[in-house]
């Protein structure tokens, strides 16, 4: 007699899923998680600088960074600066990009490609490109950006931007956006193509146009992009130091007026001139920064994408 | 898209030129300026920095001062090879994950998905102490596989991700018959999916390769010594050493500009393509 | 040729249950067709039977020996897919010869048998090209050259059809057909097109919910329905259904309290029916033709569908009703105009109103 059914299914063990997901779980995981979690780890020791005894100190270093004098200064002025250096970006560099997109997406214009290609092109080059092309244009030695000032009438206008302390950050800011600002138009350009013909046609017969159009229907339809596009360029933000580095050096001067949390990290891990690298000092930072990068996506995620209503088109 | 003739309007679309025309130049003009100079001479750059080089201005001293005084063809070697060697595990391993993700239904599946993709959001920067801790430990310090290796888990969870969505869309009828047909699943994966996912493979390529071309921080800490230099690295030392020989800086930049140009021009279709069909998600 | 039993064959994924205690006994060169609409489970058992999904109990017999824990290359069955799944790489030769390949046949065995499938299909002059150079019925041609060419014991089609614009459909559904005489293999055909099953099929087992409703030849399901789902399903237009309050002495009650002559088989007295009739068991009278049988149904047209040999009334009864009636095409309908719909009791259908089983023989 045949067993009329086997319920008991003895399926072979499927090692080919672990073949194909073992490399790439394990390269992130020893590469990107361990360490991560090292710099946690590492934010709650301290190394003495004479013995190298390693101490469990708690929570010693966050109680340094947030009330000694010697740390809380630089913590908080970076961490105003990385504040400022979102805010320029979102004032100035999305809804830069938000109007280049439209613009192509509105008219039927020819050469529409080549704006395109051309205004992303920035977004390529290295920061260490980026830097000193600005260095360059800006410094009082070559004097291109004071004849172009001139040129408008505006010579008087020129000063060492990147020279000066109440200037520098800005300067810093609008070079970023000036890289950064073909990311935006590409995404808000893709979506406003996606909005389907149809409903653009309907608005038409409605007799909604023109900017009416694009506020009162392209608009509200593109808002989740926007959404994705704000929290990309948070994390960026707050996670940037090679344009300070290459244009303002380590020291992010002048006078630390450009200072970032990136370059503070980096200054704090490395040490700067007489003063040696302390990385447990580092790894606060860093924590800091995976923190306040961490509440900014929880926050975008379980506040601000919610309420963006996602229309099927 | 058929534009009607009623929307037409020709003032607004002069308009929209201008604009667009005054965004354009001001995304070109900086890089445009750097290279017309570095091919002029020191003079020439300083008294009218805007113009052309012409028979009198025109001096490639800035080329030849990087090429006897700096490294260039090696550090442009060391840059191509970690970009591609990382390019190379980012897109291996990625498609190989993705598949996984994508094709098995196991137990934490999703789990393991989320774990992945949680890269996408924090920087793998904020690890570089326990980096380079792991780096002088294996003695991987100041070897291009120091670079490789950080590239490659720095790749992956994006790379992953946006595979996974293209490796679901790949016609389960024609796994189902490879398999019936006798197919190993290996076999499935790199005959029969592999080469229907290449339009993505190769906008993930793109979007792994700039980043990885342009890092500045882990070749600074990882590989910083003069073998293992890398393009944006030895342009970034050779540009601080030689502060006032403007020829040589302008010339090491337009160096290192135009393999970026070149590759942007090579697969821009891909890379607009990529931006255009992920924002439509 | 060999005959494939499945018993008590279950799958759920996860708490979703898909199949619930499928029986099927499939002789030997039958022909069987799985129908049933989307969600059904149809698709399922047929990827079940082929390996490409665990069942979650149960057992697949293939001539008595149990394939269950085969691999799908080694369960001796080939399928063809609705989508073609031809190998995008491959030319239309390299695709026959793939599994072939795999299964380590020799060259020239390989040769002859795809030069052997190729014939029987046409498909010689195709034979280097690649898949993207075919027309969509070209590409069907090559897939079921592709299963043949393997000598399976079963084949397996998922609705080969349903990417097929009609005109094509037709001409593969008698391919197919052709197919199925010259191989006298056994065939398991899944579809949701009834035209489809009922033209090919030795027997058609009609599925809802993931359990069977019933099995039969297309002749039983159209004239037998065993129950109300496999009697709305299968015909078109759709079998009409009416409430009956009861039966009493081989007499239908209306809810009204008029009576309606029933078919000989009825049973005696039972509760609550539903009446069932096709559009064909129907007749239309005049409002005004004098006498009428007291079983007529009053209502009003409310729009007539004109299918050049015949059409299809839509009529509106007064108790709320909508029975669609077959007229010939010159008995024309205005709408609005007020009728009695007057059933055939040989043409009735009944089933039980709570369990929707058929009532009588």
């Amino acid at each position: 007699m045949m067993p009329e059914t086997s319920n008991v299914r003895k399926r072979p063990f499927r090692w080919h899923i672990l073949v194909f997901l073992g490399p790439a779980a394990f390269v992130y995981t020893v590469i990107m998680i361990l360490p991560l979690a090292e710099t946690l780890r590492l934010s709650f020791f301290q190394v003495d600088s004479v013995t190298r005894v390693v101490t469990f100190v708690g929570l010693e270093n966050y109680n340094q960074l947030f009330f000694n004098v010697y740390w809380v200064g630089p913590f908080t002025k970076a961490l105003w600066n990385n504040f400022l250096f979102f805010v320029i970006h979102m004032l100035v560099q999305n809804p830069i990009g938000v109007l280049i997109a439209a613009l192509l997406s509105m008219f039927h214009l020819p050469g529409k490609k080549l704006y395109r290609t051309a205004i992303f092109m920035p977004t390529l080059l290295s920061f260490v490109i980026v830097g000193f092309v600005w260095k360059l244009m800006l410094s009082p030695l070559w004097g291109v950006s004071k004849g172009m000032l001139s040129s408008v009438g505006l010579g008087s206008w020129f000063m060492p931007f990147l020279g000066r302390e109440e200037s520098a950050l800005i300067t810093l800011a609008l070079i970023s956006v000036w890289q950064f600002v073909g990311i935006p138009m590409m995404l808000i350009y893709a979506a406003l193509l996606s909005i389907p013909e149809e409903v653009i046609e309907a608005a038409e017969c409605d007799g909604v146009t023109g900017l009416a159009q694009f506020f009162k229907i392209k608009l509200i339809l593109i808002l989740p992009t926007i959404g994705i596009i704000s929290i990309l360029t948070f994390v960026g933000n707050f996670n940037a130091f090679d344009l300070v580095y290459t244009t303002q050096g380590p020291l992010a001067g002048p006078n630390f007026s450009t200072d970032l949390l990136g370059t503070l990290l980096y200054r704090t891990f490395y040490g700067q001139q007489t003063q040696p690298g302390d990385p447990n000092m580092g790894a606060t930072i860093a924590t800091m920064m995976f923190f306040i990068i961490l509440v900014g996506v929880a926050i975008y995620l379980f506040f601000i994408q919610r309420r963006l209503t996602r229309y099927e088109m | 898209m058929a534009v009607s003739r009623a929307r037409r309007n020709r003032v607004a679309e002069l308009g929209a030129h201008v604009i667009l025309l005054t965004f354009t130049v001001i995304a070109l003009f900086p890089v445009i300026l750097i290279v017309i100079n570095s091919f002029k001479s020191k003079r020439a750059i300083f008294r009218d920095p805007v113009a052309l080089p012409n028979a009198e201005t025109f001096d490639l001293v800035g080329y030849t001062t990087v090429f006897t005084q700096g490294n260039f063809p090696l550090y442009f070697w060391n840059s191509l090879s970690v970009t591609v060697a990382s390019l190379f595990f980012v897109l291996l391993f990625g498609a190989m994950a993705a598949f996984a993700l994508s094709e098995y239904k196991f137990p934490f599946n999703r789990l393991t998905g989320l774990y992945l993709a949680l890269g996408i959001m924090i920087p793998i920067r904020l690890g570089t102490i326990g980096i380079l801790k792991l780096m002088v430990a294996t003695g991987l310090v100041n070897t291009p596989w120091a670079l490789i290796l950080v590239y490659t888990a720095q790749g992956l969870p994006l790379s992953i991700f946006i595979l996974s969505e293209f490796m679901a869309v790949v016609s389960k009828d024609l796994k189902a018959a490879g398999r019936i047909d006798g197919l190993s699943e290996y076999a499935i994966f790199f005959q029969l999916v592999l080469p229907l996912v290449r339009p993505a493979l190769a906008t993930v390529g793109v979007f792994t390769m700039i980043p990885i071309w342009n890092d500045l921080w882990f070749p600074l800490i990882l590989a910083p010594s003069e073998a293992t230099k890398t393009l944006t690295l030895g342009a970034q030392v050779f540009v601080g050493q030689f502060t006032n020989n403007w020829n040589a800086i302008l010339a090491a930049m337009t160096l290192a500009i135009i393999p970026v140009i070149f590759l942007y021009v090579l697969f821009s279709r891909q890379l607009i393509r990529g931006l255009t069909a992920g924002a439509v998600k | 040729m060999a005959n494939l039993k499945i018993s008590a064959l279950h799958k759920s994924f996860g708490p979703v249950k898909v199949l619930e205690g499928v029986d099927l006994d499939i002789a030997s060169g039958e022909f069987l067709v799985l129908l049933g609409p989307s969600g059904c489970g149809k698709s399922t058992l047929l990827r079940i039977i082929a390996g490409l999904e665990d069942e979650s109990a149960g057992d697949i017999l293939l001539d008595g020996v149990s394939i269950a824990n085969l691999p799908p290359a080694k369960r001796g069955i080939a399928m063809v897919f609705q989508t073609y799944a031809l190998y995008p790489h491959l030319t239309v030769r390299g695709n026959m010869a793939l599994v072939l390949k795999q299964a380590g046949y020799s060259k020239a065995e390989i040769a002859k048998r795809v030069a052997e499938s190729a014939r029987a299909l046409e498909l010689e002059d195709l034979l280097h090209r690649k898949p993207s150079e075919l027309s969509g019925g070209q590409r069907q041609r090559v897939a079921i050259g592709r299963a043949i060419v393997r000598d399976p014991k079963v084949f397996l089609f998922d609705e080969p059809l349903s990417n097929l614009d009609a005109a094509l459909r037709g001409q593969v559904r008698l391919e197919i057909a052709r197919l199925h005489l010259r191989l006298t293999a056994t065939m398991v055909y899944v579809t949701h097109d009834q035209v489809e099953a009922m033209t090919l099929a030795d027997r058609i087992v009609v599925l809802n919910g993931g359990e069977i409703q019933q099995i039969g030849t297309p002749r039983q399901l159209y004239e037998k329905p065993q129950n109300q789902f496999v009697a709305g399903f299968i015909g078109s237009p759709a079998m009409n259904f009416l409430p009956l309050e009861n039966i009493e002495g081989k007499t239908g009650v209306w809810p009204g309290g008029a009576r309606q002559k029933l078919p000989e088989s009825a049973p005696e007295t039972h509760g609550p029916t539903i009446l069932g009739v096709r559009p064909g068991g129907c007749d239309l009278r005049p409002a005004n033709a004098g006498k009428l049988e007291k079983t007529a149904l009053a209502g009003e047209v409310m729009l007539e569908e004109y299918l050049g040999d015949a059409s299809f009334v839509h009529v509106r009864l007064d108790e709320g009703a909508n029975v669609i009636v077959r007229q010939q095409t010159s008995n024309r309908q205005v709408p609005g105009t007020k009728v009695h719909v007057v059933l055939d009791p040989a043409a009735l259908h009944l089933f039980d109103a709570t369990s929707g089983q058929r009532l009588g023989a």
